[in-house]
């Protein structure tokens, strides 16, 4: 945070504390710039759980925003949370990393397409074949040919409301179809 | 159907994100954050605390049924030696109590060693005025068991602490043992304040080993109680 960077954040913070929404918003987004650039200078290299700390700098930062004082520097204050929130995750990640990874490497986290990779794409073709005609159309407009809710209702003939309750009922077994469980939501 | 496109479907649908969408955060922060009342600043608390806590101290005095010289040993050298020591550390750990509760209200290791340096001025001023001639240790093992005065200490120390903690809780304090550690210290040397005017023993090693001791030790104990009700999560 520069020296400009601090006089506008402590007048947005002060904004914030009045319950300004606006302000608080544009304070939160200029604190998740400077928590990441605290957290990468700090690990010196780019760690996957860096969005991990910079959200519990940012819910630290909302559940202290009432022992701000005006009359005091922002930045000190700002900072004081952030190294203990900083210091909390790196224990935790240390503890996580010691009883769960057996190795000197944090692997890096998988991308989207790895973790795709691992589900069968067959079987969700499968399953979306085994849907009930209606709901297979429903599932496969919205997801797979990015159709408007409202263009669907038109073509088939169905209200807005019920092309939704299609769809999550088409969810519904397709997640049963391929065994996630429920549960887990 | 492209795999790829059954793909995004699929991330879309079904797998839970690994890593917390910031923005999604920042709206859900945002929309529950109403207006709040900032709070005082520390020396402000600390005054209304401590103004609080005599009255306090005051009433478990009374309660407890003070001595009857009293008034007379308040012009008293010896009492008042023991009891400028215990109100300066009170003092001094009560106001660091309330600064450290605050982030980057933490003074400086030397600020934040006063207290400490109070109680080492308070045991010396017991040690130093030991009768003569016997070994402190053999003067210790003398004194008639007194636990009704470690009773007097935490009963006139426990409402000041109650109050203390809820203040605190209001904070945020960010090193939750070092300021449990001066809230302690600071309601059990009001304790021992008060005990002072109920306690009619004024024998340096009975306030060495009845009244020092108990607070040194109640302190640690309060600090690590103190330091799981503080926590900020």
């Amino acid at each position: 945070v520069t020296p400009k960077q601090e006089v506008y954040a402590a007048a947005l913070m002060l904004r914030a504390q009045k319950g300004e929404e606006e302000a608080y918003a544009k304070l939160l987004v200029l604190l998740t710039a400077a928590g990441r650039s605290y957290v990468r200078s700090r690990t010196g290299r780019p760690v996957p759980w860096i969005d991990d700390a910079v959200q519990e700098i940012l819910v630290a930062v909302h559940q202290a925003r009432h022992t701000f004082d005006g009359r005091r520097p922002f930045a000190p204050w700002f900072y004081a949370i952030v190294r203990n929130r900083f210091v909390d995750v790196v224990r935790r990640e240390r503890r996580i990393r010691h009883h769960e990874i057996t190795g000197t490497e944090w692997p890096d986290p998988p991308s989207a397409d790895e973790r795709t990779s691992r589900v069968d794409m067959d079987a969700v073709r499968h399953a979306l074949a085994l849907l009930p005609p209606r709901q297979r159309e429903v599932v496969e407009a919205i997801k797979l040919r990015d159709e408007r809710v409202r263009d669907i209702a038109a073509r088939l003939a169905m209200t807005v409301t019920s092309v939704k309750v299609t769809a999550h009922r088409g969810y519904r077994t397709l997640r049963r179809l391929l065994g996630v469980d429920l549960r887990e939501e | 159907v492209g795999t790829g496109r059954l793909g995004v479907f699929w991330e879309s649908t079904f797998v839970k994100s690994e890593r917390p969408d910031l923005s999604l955060t920042i709206a859900t922060l945002v929309r529950s954050a109403a207006s709040v009342v900032a709070l005082e600043p520390p020396l402000a608390r600390f005054a209304r605390w401590m103004l609080a806590a005599t009255a306090l101290a005051f009433a478990a005095v009374i309660v407890l049924g003070p001595r009857a010289d009293a008034g007379v040993q308040t012009l008293n050298t010896w009492f008042l030696a023991r009891a400028s020591a215990t109100l300066a550390i009170m003092v001094t750990a009560g106001m660091l109590a309330f600064s450290t509760s605050v982030p980057a209200g933490e003074p400086s290791l030397l600020v934040r060693a006063v207290p400490l340096a109070m109680c080492l001025v308070w045991a010396a001023i017991l040690v130093s005025t030991l009768p003569t001639g016997r070994s402190g240790l053999v003067l210790l093992l003398q004194v008639t068991p007194h636990p009704s005065c470690v009773l007097s200490i935490a009963a006139t120390a426990l409402s000041p602490a109650f109050l203390m903690l809820r203040m605190l809780r209001r904070a945020v304090p960010l090193q939750a043992t070092l300021t449990a550690g001066f809230a302690a210290l600071a309601s059990l040397t009001g304790g021992a304040l008060g005990a002072q005017f109920v306690c009619t023993n004024d024998a340096a090693a009975h306030h060495l080993l009845w009244h020092f001791t108990p607070v040194v030790l109640l302190t640690l104990a309060g600090a690590a109680a103190g330091s799981l009700l503080l926590r900020f999560r």
